[in-house]
């Protein structure tokens, strides 16, 4: 195996859970799960168009949201749209989950990037084209947001 | 506990845990899809001997251009947006409106399109949907053999081609050379392989095509070599070599001594990189270059924007070959200069200048944001030896669309969003 494939088995076997947690909300978990081997078959398959421009796990997030949108071109990928549709437990907690939907959409993938696909500023901001200070700003808002739905419902 | 902290707690339960991991259907996946792109490619092959008559040899197709399909309206506009923003003398100048559609062919990954439209110049422009497009004259550059002399007419014979891990999976393009009646492909282990291409007749008369490589002919010892356009007679009339990368040129993720990662040729020696110059941008980004020696007695360079390694035994003629890596904040201004040049000037349209002084043999500088509007940016790089004797002058287009960042895309014609 060339290292490159090993390169790829090594983020699959190391950030799978991510991947899948990541995706769940936008597309549901089972089809999640599809979504993400597909993603990285894709990426095997396609692995000598990393450049090394950015990281190797950022490229396959890329890979991973237009096989969630159906999308087999790159100029094609519109991320606004992916995140329309939520699937969240939300009788866990429903506060919580109408407050994630009433977030913008961009602002709302972020959120689930780097809280339940644990991705960091940098590797979100290569992910959604955008710099690492408006991933920092939007999750700040983000953030304002939910907290203050969580002190509401305290409050109630 | 942090707010953040907290958050994750939080949302923690909102998504349900997720299943085991299964490389092997990963695994499973990449091969049912290289066995149906091989079932696929001799399907396509079959069904293009019983659809159409061959015209002259056995794979050659004819088309009458009069009689293709027109493109619908978004096609005609895909074509008009090819010309915009082109610089200066390399606008296609396509007429959107007689584009037409002359085949679908399928590859594993499905269905394409041939959609092929005029230029003003007599030449045409192609895209292949989902895979590649692009534009070509009719006129041979003036180093080239004249169409119709006895020189095999490489100029003839055009080739795009994707490679994976160093070989060939898929080959196509258009083919001038109206005296070919067969176009072959050959593999470096002597076999060969025969491709269907399809002739479309004037104003375009042309040919076109696209091969998918079958299986067995990407591993290194059998890949595609050599692409020839062959007349009635059997004798070759244009001929194109297809890159036969060594396994040591092909990409692999390296690490440099500061832990960056990044993909390099396995003769790169990153462990043994040196940086030879670097910065901190305005907006905060560390940029460095690098230079790597190779197993080959040669030397590659990376910085934050790219990388490039030169044949061993490379010597730069120009005493400057810079270029700007654009389109994104940081600009950079990137150069190599001989050992002659003792500085660079760069010349702004305001009026302002800089100097920069190579270091081993590379100069590095950020084109600050101050510069991106029209009216302020750079126009001129300038190389200088001790003595401040002027060497070369390297002129940069400060018209073209694109190259400087900005805040706000516009449409820059036919709805192409760009800064101006």
């Amino acid at each position: 195996m060339d290292e490159s494939a090993k390169a790829l088995e090594d983020l699959y076997r190391t950030r799978y859970a991510s991947f899948q947690r990541g995706l769940a909300p936008i597309v549901g978990l089972e089809p999640a799960r599809d979504v993400v081997q597909e993603a990285f078959a894709r990426a095997f398959r396609e692995r000598r168009k990393y450049r090394g421009e950015g990281t190797l796990e950022a490229w396959v997030w890329r890979i991973a949201f237009r096989v969630a949108v159906g999308s087999r071109r790159r100029h094609e990928l519109d991320l606004d749209s992916v995140v329309e549709v939520g699937h969240l437990r939300d009788e866990r907690d429903p506060e919580l989950a109408a407050a994630i939907r009433a977030l913008p959409p961009r602002r709302r993938l972020i959120v689930f990037l780097h809280y339940f696909a644990d991705l960091p500023y940098r590797d979100i901001a290569e992910v959604l084209a955008i710099s690492e200070g408006t991933v920092a700003a939007s999750l700040a808002q983000a953030r304002a947001a939910l907290l203050e739905s969580l002190v509401e419902e305290e409050v109630q | 506990m942090t707010d953040d902290t907290l958050l994750a707690e939080r949302l923690a339960p909102l998504v349900d845990a997720p299943s085991a991991p299964d490389w092997g259907d990963v695994t499973r996946r990449v091969r049912r899809a290289r066995r149906r792109r091989t079932l696929t490619t001799a399907l396509v092959v079959v069904g293009v001997l019983v659809v159409a008559a061959p015209a002259f040899g056995l794979g050659r197709y004819a088309i009458d251009w009069l009689s293709a399909d027109r493109a619908p309206d978004r096609v005609q506009l895909d074509f008009a947006q090819l010309g915009v923003g082109a610089p200066k003398g390399m606008d296609p100048r396509i007429v959107p409106n007689a584009a037409r559609k002359v085949t679908v062919v399928t590859l594993a990954d499905g269905p394409h399109t041939l959609w092929v439209a005029p230029t003003k110049s007599g030449g045409f422009c192609e895209t292949w949907s989902g895979m590649w497009g692009g534009c070509r004259s009719r006129h041979a550059p003036a180093a080239l053999p004249a169409p119709g002399s006895q020189e095999l007419r490489s100029w003839e014979l055009g080739m795009t081609v994707q490679q994976v891990d160093g070989a060939t999976t898929w080959l196509g393009g258009s083919l001038l050379a109206s005296d070919a009646v067969r176009l072959v492909v050959d593999y470096e282990d002597g076999a060969s392989d025969e491709i269907p291409f399809t002739w479309v007749s004037p104003p375009i008369d042309a040919g076109f095509y696209v091969y998918e490589v079958p299986a067995e002919h990407r591993a290194f010892g059998h890949r595609a070599a050599v692409l020839r356009a062959v007349d009635a007679n059997g004798d070759d009339v244009a001929r194109a070599s297809i890159p036969l990368p060594a396994p040591d040129e092909l990409d692999v993720p390296q690490r440099l001594p500061d832990g960056t990662s990044i993909f390099l040729p396995r003769k790169a020696l990153a462990a043994k990189a040196h940086r030879v110059t670097e910065l901190t941008t305005e907006n905060g980004t560390h940029v460095a270059v690098w230079t790597l020696p190779t197993t080959d007695g040669g030397t590659c360079y990376v910085y934050n924007r790219g990388s490039g390694c030169p044949p061993p035994g490379y010597e730069q003629t120009e005493p400057l070959g810079a270029s700007l890596a654009s389109g994104s904040n940081p600009m950079l201004f990137l150069g190599q200069v001989t050992p002659v040049v003792a500085s660079v000037e760069l010349r702004y349209e305001d009026g302002s200048s800089e100097r920069i002084r190579p270091t081993d043999g590379f100069v590095l500088t950020e084109v600050r944001p101050a510069h991106y509007p029209r009216g302020h940016r750079l126009a001129l790089a300038i190389a200088y030896d001790r003595d401040g004797r002027e060497l070369q002058r390297q002129t940069f287009d400060t018209r073209s669309t694109g190259t400087y960042p900005c805040e706000k895309p516009v449409d820059i014609g036919k709805g192409v969003m760009s800064c101006p």
